[in-house]
């Protein structure tokens, strides 16, 4: 028994000096150090081609735009098919959320978590993030309110309706943006060729169509995560629940 | 200046080494799940955020403002939510009849039965 528990504790160690030292490696790695092929033709033509500051939001939202497109449509799929299996079963009466403390404390910090899913969604083609990080983390603003205060408080702020309207909005958004290339001449989702303004790099209007895909992504995420947590979590509430004491 | 920052994040940095530190051995050690929660919620209030102030103080150094304003607005948040997380956490372990280990006077329990009846 001893022998065993020493040799789970060397395991361990083991895995410690394992993953710190692999930690390490990354932390010391030169980032241009024997890059060849697409990437380096990628990391190289980005500035050129796009205007775009951030090389991941170029080759989603450029080179691989119609790819994005599919990828986005998972989503929508996804969320009609969640909305359609849960549409049948509703409660009228939600949960009664936390304690008062966590209700007044995430009232302050709402404000900032939208804020800042705003950012990553408008900066996307500048620095890491773009549409499907940050309509995660607005997703997550709906995910507090149904834990925090309720599914019926987050029903009764922002409507489902207005979710949906919102998502395909996205999606048309998107499609429409797609289809301009097409009128001007060139492929579908055509970025800077179809006469979309590259910019100066680093700047907030560059990119071309990168910008606008990357918003319309967001509204797309944004609604579509937030519209499959609360139509799973709507028939997961106990309608026989009393109301707790307020301590 | 910069060299007197520079000094600042390190002494920071160390005793933000010490308290995370401190809050592993705290929870593998503690008895019961309140402890541990006390032990843990010293590695992000106090670990995390003085690890933070040593890295705003070396951005202050080194002259990137922005970064330092940054890296204080997510010392800020840490400090916003971390109370509330574990807050939460031990209500919903004492709801759910988790009674704390060596309880002797348990008020808060009077209280809700004072509530209820």
């Amino acid at each position: 028994m001893r022998v065993h528990r020493n040799l789970q504790r060397l395991g361990a160690l083991g895995l410690s000096l394992a993953l710190g030292w692999w930690l390490w490696q990354g932390v010391t790695i030169s980032p241009f150090q024997g890059i060849t092929g697409p990437a380096a033709r990628y990391i190289h033509g980005t500035a050129r081609d796009t205007g775009a500051a951030n090389v991941v939001a170029a080759i989603l939202f450029d080179y691989r735009g119609f790819d994005t497109l599919g990828e986005a449509s998972v989503i929508y799929t996804t969320v009609c098919g969640v909305a359609l299996l849960f549409a049948k079963r509703r409660y009228r009466r939600s949960s009664h959320g936390l304690s008062f403390i966590v209700k007044r404390g995430m009232a302050l910090l709402v404000p900032f978590i939208l804020l800042y899913a705003s950012s990553i969604i408008v900066m996307g083609h500048l620095s890491p993030g773009g549409g499907f990080q940050g309509g995660a983390v607005m997703a997550t603003v709906t995910v507090l309110f149904c834990v925090i205060y309720g599914s019926s408080f987050e029903a009764a702020r922002v409507s489902p309706k207005v979710k949906e309207t919102i998502e395909s909005s996205g999606a048309l958004l998107f499609t429409a943006i797609g289809l301009i290339g097409l009128v001007t001449g060139g492929a579908f989702l055509t970025n800077s060729a179809a006469g979309f303004p590259r910019g100066m790099m680093g700047h907030l209007v560059s990119g071309g169509t990168i910008p606008l895909l990357n918003i319309a992504v967001g509204m797309k995420v944004g609604a579509g995560l937030s519209t499959l947590f609360y139509s799973m979590v709507k028939i997961l509430e106990d309608p026989t629940e009393s109301s707790p004491p307020e301590v | 200046m910069s060299d007197l920052f520079f000094g600042l994040s390190t002494v920071f940095m160390v005793a933000g080494l010490f308290f995370a530190f401190a809050s592993v051995v705290g929870v593998i050690r503690f008895p019961d799940v309140y402890t541990r929660l006390h032990a843990s919620t010293k590695a992000l209030s106090g670990g995390a955020m003085m690890i933070l102030a040593g890295t705003a103080f070396r951005a202050a150094a080194a002259g990137h403002w922005p970064a330092m304003v940054k890296t204080l607005l997510i010392a800020a948040f840490l400090l916003a939510t971390n109370p509330l997380a574990s807050h939460a956490i031990a209500r919903a372990c004492y709801r759910h009849g988790i009674v704390p280990k060596g309880t002797v006077i348990d008020e808060y329990a009077e209280k809700i039965r004072g509530d209820r009846s």
